[in-house]
């Protein structure tokens, strides 16, 4: 019989210590360890708040007492006391009840979950968001800062409402190159790239800031199939691209099956991918056949991106 | 592996009661067979040909159990793992294909603590089988009919029949645990030649199984990806999305969470879920990267024959031939319609 060390599947006790809007339907909250006003120990210190345990590009599972369990990413690392930030969206049962819930109110964790972001510490990198796709790189925008590896960061939103972590870009406008983007220009208060021609502000970004050595990238499918695309077009190596995937997700843990990719569990394989791994993936879900019927990503390629109709914006379709 | 004389399984049967609840097949009024427990000193046959329509699964990866307790209150919340406690306990005279599953669970649930908590107290003894059952294909995905080397702790050998006669039994032991169990019995030793027997029974048994040649095909043309999406659509319009194949399935380990209200506060409870219900992978934001039911499909039987997956399971593919899910699917896609299906497509 196969020996190995057991997993827990009951949450930490935490507290949330801080809650704002941030964008539309969207919040940012502080979660801490819940007894941390009383001289908690680093032994005690649970994992998903451990500054040590956790990376850039990895998620823990939200509990919240009677309404049940999520994925959420770290949208910061977790600080000496454990505090640590996530942007969630108000969407279904579980973020209903979350959004209820006020600073004090207790909540459960485990974690961290996942593959995190590579190194890339010596590394030019750019960083590309999309929506709320910026919360899982944010964290590492900031590891690479602190490296002093001066990333620069490409963010669209839909409109300016959407454009999310306020705090953090303010803050990165000092620290790094930052270049932000809209769909909706309509009524915007500044000037703002075009989100829909990210194919031209890409090239213009490579030319101004580049040359890059790897590209991070996060949001909808769509778009994140729209950046491979566009980067692999200009001849850069499909091994140097990084992007994060969702799906459901039960356990975290690699048991409940229901985050499969191919042979993956995106659980515990991702959710952060290299292109040319993925590439592989979604060629292992497909049949093979004559190369006119070419590579997509499933459902996201198919009814979400820049260039499909029919998309609400309302995330129906997968995007956000 | 050591092994001895047995004249009755019975015996040992009876032996291993004393300090273990022992579970058997036994026949029941469903017609399908189930494990149910016999007591110490009872005198119920051992049927060795009877394999329950529900494989032993459950004993392991339970078909519903908490995982945690939460109690409320607002100065000392409290988080609690429930872990279940269970008794020594043996299953008795599970077929290869059976056993080949549980090994397979093993390495899944290798981290688990409720399934391994289970899982440690209890005692596997196999049985060979010396002659096909219905519906099954073992020999082609390697899980039997004679039980595989290090997947029971104790092994019922049949020895050759002569002329219709079972003519008793040999005992192999295959680990410590099967050694301290029997420790006292006084058996005597078999001789020489056992394996020799052994290894004929199963070529004639082998030598008795129906033609798999659709089925290896099958396997082949899943791994080359050479089954065109129309076909899984259509298998997809065939199913039913009943899950019957999944819970019937001794390798399906997939699960969802609930959480059940309690009067001062709730249980998380973890239940068998199915690949093949629609909402299965549907995300909060609506998207659903298998919607479409010939993907849910597509997603089972590449579970069990992908080369990829038994890569990352110690090379053993998600299934062990028992057959199960032919008998159970309402839809006429079992197995064998399947792959015959892929293997012509
Ligand atoms: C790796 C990962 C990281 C994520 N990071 C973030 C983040 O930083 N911010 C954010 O706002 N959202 C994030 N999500 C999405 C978030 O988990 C879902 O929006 C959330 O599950 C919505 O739950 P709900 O109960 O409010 O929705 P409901 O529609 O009420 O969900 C009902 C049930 O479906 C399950 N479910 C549905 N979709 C998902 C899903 N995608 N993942 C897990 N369970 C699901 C839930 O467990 C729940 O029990 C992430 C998802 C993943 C997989
Ligand atoms: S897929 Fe069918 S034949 Fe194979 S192990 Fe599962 S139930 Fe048995
Ligand atoms: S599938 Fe093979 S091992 Fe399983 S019961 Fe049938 S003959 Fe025996
Ligand atoms: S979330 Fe359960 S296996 Fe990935």
């Amino acid at each position: 019989m196969h020996k190995q060390q057991l997993i827990d599947h009951t949450p930490a006790l935490m507290r949330i210590v801080d809650k704002y809007q941030d964008g539309e339907d969207l919040c940012h909250f502080t979660f801490a360890p819940f007894n941390e006003g009383e001289s908690l120990n680093k032994d005690e210190m649970p994992d998903l708040c451990n500054i040590n345990k956790v990376q850039p590009g990895q998620f823990m599972m939200l509990t919240i007492p009677n309404a049940g369990e999520a994925a959420f990413t770290y949208a910061s690392m977790p600080d000496e006391n454990g505090h640590f930030h996530c942007l969630i969206r108000k969407i279904g049962e579980l973020t209903d009840a979350l959004f209820e819930l006020e600073p004090g109110a207790m909540v459960g964790g485990r974690g961290p979950m996942g593959q995190g972001w590579p190194n890339l510490k010596d590394k030019k990198v750019l960083v590309i968001a999309g929506g709320c796709g910026l919360a899982p790189v944010a964290a590492k925008v900031d590891a690479l800062i602190e490296a002093s590896a001066e990333p620069v960061v490409y963010f669209s939103a839909r409109n300016e409402a959407m454009l999310v972590m306020k705090k953090e870009r303010e803050r990165w406008q000092e620290q790094c190159k930052l270049y932000e983007a809209v769909d909706d220009c309509s009524g915007a208060s500044k000037s703002y790239l075009a989100g829909r021609q990210l194919a031209d502000n890409l090239d213009q970004i490579i030319q101004d800031d580049g040359p890059f050595d790897h590209v991070i990238t996060c949001g909808p499918e769509g778009m994140m199939l729209a950046v491979c695309r566009i980067m692999e077009g200009k001849g850069f190596p499909a091994d140097h691209i990084w992007l994060s995937l969702e799906r459901r997700m039960h356990c975290g843990v690699g048991l409940c099956g229901h985050c499969y990719m191919a042979d993956h569990l995106v659980c515990v394989d991702g959710p952060t991918y290299r292109w040319d791994q993925l590439g592989e993936l979604v060629v292992k879900e497909k049949a093979i056949r004559a190369p006119e019927s070419p590579l997509d990503m499933g459902h996201a390629a198919s009814n979400c991106g820049e260039e499909k109709e029919g998309c609400d914006g309302n995330g129906g379709c997968g995007c956000r | 592996m050591k092994v001895y004389k047995l004249e009755r399984p019975e015996f040992l049967r009876n032996w291993l009661s004393e300090e273990r609840e022992v579970f058997q097949p036994v026949m029941d009024a469903t017609g399908n067979g189930s494990w149910q427990p016999i007591a110490h000193g009872a005198v119920e046959e051992f049927d060795d040909e009877l394999r329950p329509l529900m494989s032993p699964k459950d004993f392991f990866f339970s078909e519903r159990e908490d995982l945690f307790r939460f109690e409320a209150g607002a100065e000392n919340p409290t988080f609690k793992p429930i872990i279940p406690r269970i008794e020594k306990r043996v299953l008795f005279g599970v077929k290869a294909c059976d056993l080949k599953a549980i090994a397979y669970q093993d390495k899944h649930f290798a981290t688990d603590p409720n399934y391994q908590a289970r899982r440690r107290q209890t005692l596997l003894v196999g049985i060979d089988c010396h002659a096909p059952c219905e519906g099954g294909f073992c020999p082609t995905v390697d899980a039997g009919p004679t039980v595989r080397d290090g997947t029971a702790d104790l092994v019922l050998i049949p020895m050759p029949s002569v002329a219709g006669e079972q003519a008793g039994w040999w005992l192999g032991c295959n680990s410590q645990a099967g050694e301290h169990a029997i420790w006292g019995m006084n058996l005597k030793l078999a001789e020489e030649g056992w394996d020799y027997w052994r290894k004929l029974t199963e070529k004639r048994a082998k030598a008795s199984f129906p033609n798999d040649t659709q089925l290896l095909n099958g396997i082949r043309r899943l791994n080359a990806r050479a089954i065109p999406d129309e076909l899984w659509d259509k298998l997809g319009i065939q199913c039913l999305s009943c899950s019957g194949c999944t819970m019937v399935c001794p390798s399906c380990s997939c699960y969802a969470v609930e959480d059940i209200k309690t009067p001062t506060g709730y249980v998380r409870e973890r239940f068998w879920d199915s690949c093949l219900m629609e909402g299965f992978q549907k995300e909060a934001s609506g998207a659903n990267p298998t919607q479409a039911s010939g993907k849910r499909v597509q997603r089972f039987w590449f579970h069990k024959f992908s080369d990829d997956i038994a890569s990352r399971m110690d090379d053993s593919y998600g299934c062990v031939g028992c057959g199960r899910c032919e008998v159970t699917c309402p839809g006429s896609i079992g197995v064998h319609s399947v792959m015959e299906a892929i293997a012509n497509a």
